[in-house]
């Protein structure tokens, strides 16, 4: 009885202050967008309420946050459903043909996406500015692609790898191809894990800074967190307001599709497949 | 259809080296045949059966359905499952998670492309025959598993297959249902009059399903015939202790010739060979062997009897260890001078620790050379 009290109070206090921990940065950054007088970081201002940083930040053509915005679902976007498409394939394949040396492939394929970021970027921005590539969408959408594939391809590996293998003979045994097996069979069976990888996907890319930073000069082709990050007042002063504005505003998309997926990221999809 | 497997071998190469899980099997199966393939676990039924299907590559042998070759290692022939046309029912039954049970069960013709209104038809005919058209709009997860077994069986016959294979379909239905859907794929079997092969490493099944049953042991034949000639004529000790339960008592004893007369001792009593015994133990003289017996061929005589018979009979003294009622019949485990054996007796009067005399009849006496 008084263990169970105990347990209670410790389960509830450590996720509230989980829930806190996690929730504040965010709790003040809708604070600081809502206010008028955003630069109370310091001074002990009284808060009041505006809409004035939002209006400002859709609004003022100057700072392209709508460019910025449109810029980052559609390379996101992008980034993510092919990342997908060519993580799912290869994790088919990995799972369930005979390949020689699968788990070097595996190994090899996590060992590179091991290099930090930074040791690629010069490099990718030769290459880049060398095919006149820089400030297009191409040029963020296939070092996105070749980034998070490691990350996509793991996670789906060990998806498929649970979905039973009697599966793939059902479908052979009633005549499917293997590329019928994959569409009809695989896909659908594994659609929670792979709603998840590409919503991860699409984090991972609408997160990044670095090749963003590098491989834009923009809003032609400028991210969401690199725009913000250059965001300048008329005298070079930092708007807090209108980052705090546009990054709430940024947030919104991710929180949509997370809610958007959630129906899809039920557990349990293979149950009644196999006994038990 | 016909089918012909001739010396099929199949050999995994893994990490841990390569395992020969079909060694050269030579099969004939009739048309309309219910075929059993029944051996313990690993000894490579599931793998024949694979192999059967087109779903493994054979690295040695031949398959022939009818007068077509349909895998050759040596020509490099192979034919895909869906060309042999062949209809599986898997262990694990390996429904669709995602399709309801209609969809299941029509998925094969949608591969196909039957067109709508065809499918709708033969999927409700299934239905009806397997009684399972009540779910149709349930998920494979709502199912019970015997309801699962039926659907999985419904899609396997709902496109005529050439040939019908069955993996262990019953073993994860409980004891009841399983004696109860036993009958019922027997009668399915014999009105849809497709050749069958089924897998199981269960004796009872294999002898009450099959019209011909293969023992399997380490990747071969150990022995092919009728569920009666298995039973009867076992041809080796590891095909009769595999079948019959309780299992057949396996004991080793020493023989005796004397003149045209051969003898054998158990439990120091000398047993006189009947003449057709005396052939075969002389025809294997020189060569160690095994003898068998089975529980209900070892009787324990009538008082009235023994005064009339011990002329004609040896009895041995046996000790009651243990006794197991069974309902119908009782299951004696008895000493007889230290080696052990079981008998099944309908008589009651006997109680454990008691000291019997037992007659082996020895028309029934089984010699096996050993290896
Ligand atoms: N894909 C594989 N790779 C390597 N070895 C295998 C493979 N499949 C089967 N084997 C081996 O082949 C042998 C026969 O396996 P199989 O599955 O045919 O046995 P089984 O008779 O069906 O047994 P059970 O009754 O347990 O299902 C086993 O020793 C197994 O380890
Ligand atoms: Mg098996």
């Amino acid at each position: 009885m008084k263990e169970e009290k105990v347990k209670f109070i410790i389960i509830i206090a450590g996720s509230i202050f989980m829930v806190i921990f996690c929730i504040l940065p965010f709790i003040f950054m809708a604070l600081v967008s809502f206010s008028s007088r955003p630069d109370f970081l310091s001074a002990r201002t009284l808060f009041s309420f505006t809409l004035k940083n939002y209006y400002s930040v859709l609004t003022t053509p100057s700072l392209h946050f709508i460019d910025y915005l449109r810029n980052s679902l559609v390379i996101s976007g992008i980034s993510a459903g092919f990342c997908v498409l060519i993580a799912a394939l290869a994790a088919y394949s990995i799972t369930r043909l005979s390949l020689p040396h699968k788990t070097f492939i595996l190994f090899f394929v996590l060992a590179v996406s091991m290099f930090p970021q930074i040791s690629l970027v010069s490099y990718l921005f030769k290459f880049m500015a060398g095919v006149g590539w820089i400030n297009t969408y191409r040029a963020l959408v296939f070092p996105y692609i070749a980034w998070i594939l490691p990350l996509s391809l793991w996670i789906l590996v060990s998806y498929f790898a649970q979905i039973p293998r009697d599966l793939d003979r059902a479908g052979l045994i009633d005549g499917c191809s293997r590329w019928q097996i994959l569409r009809k069979i695989i896909f659908p069976v594994a659609a929670p894990g792979i709603f998840s990888t590409a919503l991860l996907a699409f984090i991972f890319a609408f997160n990044e800074f670095m090749f963003a930073l590098m491989l834009t000069s923009d809003h032609h082709a400028r991210t969401v967190p690199v725009g913000i990050a250059l965001f300048q007042g008329l005298h070079g002063e930092l708007p807090w307001g209108d980052i705090m504005a546009a990054s709430t505003i940024t947030t919104i998309p991710v929180v949509i599709l997370t809610i958007m997926f959630q129906r899809h990221i039920i557990q349990g999809l293979t149950r009644g497949a196999v006994k038990g | 259809m016909k089918l012909k497997l001739v010396s099929l071998t199949k050999k995994f190469t893994s990490l841990r080296g390569s395992v020969r899980a079909v060694d050269g099997i030579d099969l004939e199966i009739q048309d309309n045949e219910f075929f059993v393939l029944l051996g313990p676990s690993g000894c490579g039924k599931s793998t024949v059966l694979n192999l059967i299907a087109g779903l493994e590559k054979p690295t040695g042998g031949e398959i022939w359905f009818d007068d077509r070759v349909v895998a050759c290692a040596k020509k490099k022939i192979f034919f895909t499952p869906k060309e042999r046309n062949v209809a599986f029912v898997f262990q694990s039954y390996a429904l669709y998670p995602h399709l309801s049970v209609f969809e299941n069960i029509a998925f094969p013709l949608r591969i196909i492309g039957e067109d709508v209104t065809k499918i709708k038809e033969s999927v409700k005919r299934v239905g009806a025959m397997l009684e399972i058209s009540n779910l149709f709009s349930a998920r494979p997860c709502e199912l019970s598993g015997g309801q699962r077994q039926r659907v999985a069986i419904a899609r396997a016959i709902v496109r005529y297959p050439n040939v019908f294979l069955l993996d262990e379909p019953l073993s994860n239905l409980d004891a009841q249902l399983r004696v109860s859907t036993r009958d019922e794929l027997k009668r399915l079997q014999q009105r849809l009059g497709v050749t069958t092969i089924y897998v199981t490493h269960d004796q009872v099944e294999a002898m009450t399903l099959g019209d011909r049953i293969a023992l399997l042991k380490d990747g071969r034949v150990e022995q092919i015939g009728t569920p009666d000639q298995l039973y009867e004529c076992p041809a080796s000790e590891f095909a009769a202790k595999f079948i019959g339960s309780p299992p057949m008592n396996i004991f080793e004893a020493e023989v005796s010739e004397e003149g045209e007369e051969f003898y054998i001792i158990i439990g120091g009593e000398k047993i006189k060979m009947p003449d057709d015994k005396a052939e075969e133990l002389k025809r294997l003289k020189g060569r160690s062997c095994a003898f068998g017996i089975r529980p209900e061929d070892i009787h324990i005589p009538a008082p009235i009897l023994r005064a009339w018979k011990s002329k004609r009979s040896q009895y041995l003294k046996a000790k009651i260890d243990l006794i197991e009622p069974m309902g119908r019949e009782r299951f004696f485990h008895i000493t007889i001078n230290e080696h052990r054996f079981s008998l099944l007796t309908t008589d009651v009067r006997f109680k454990q620790g008691e000291v019997v005399d037992v007659e082996f009849d020895l028309k029934k006496l089984h010699i096996f050379e050993k290896k």
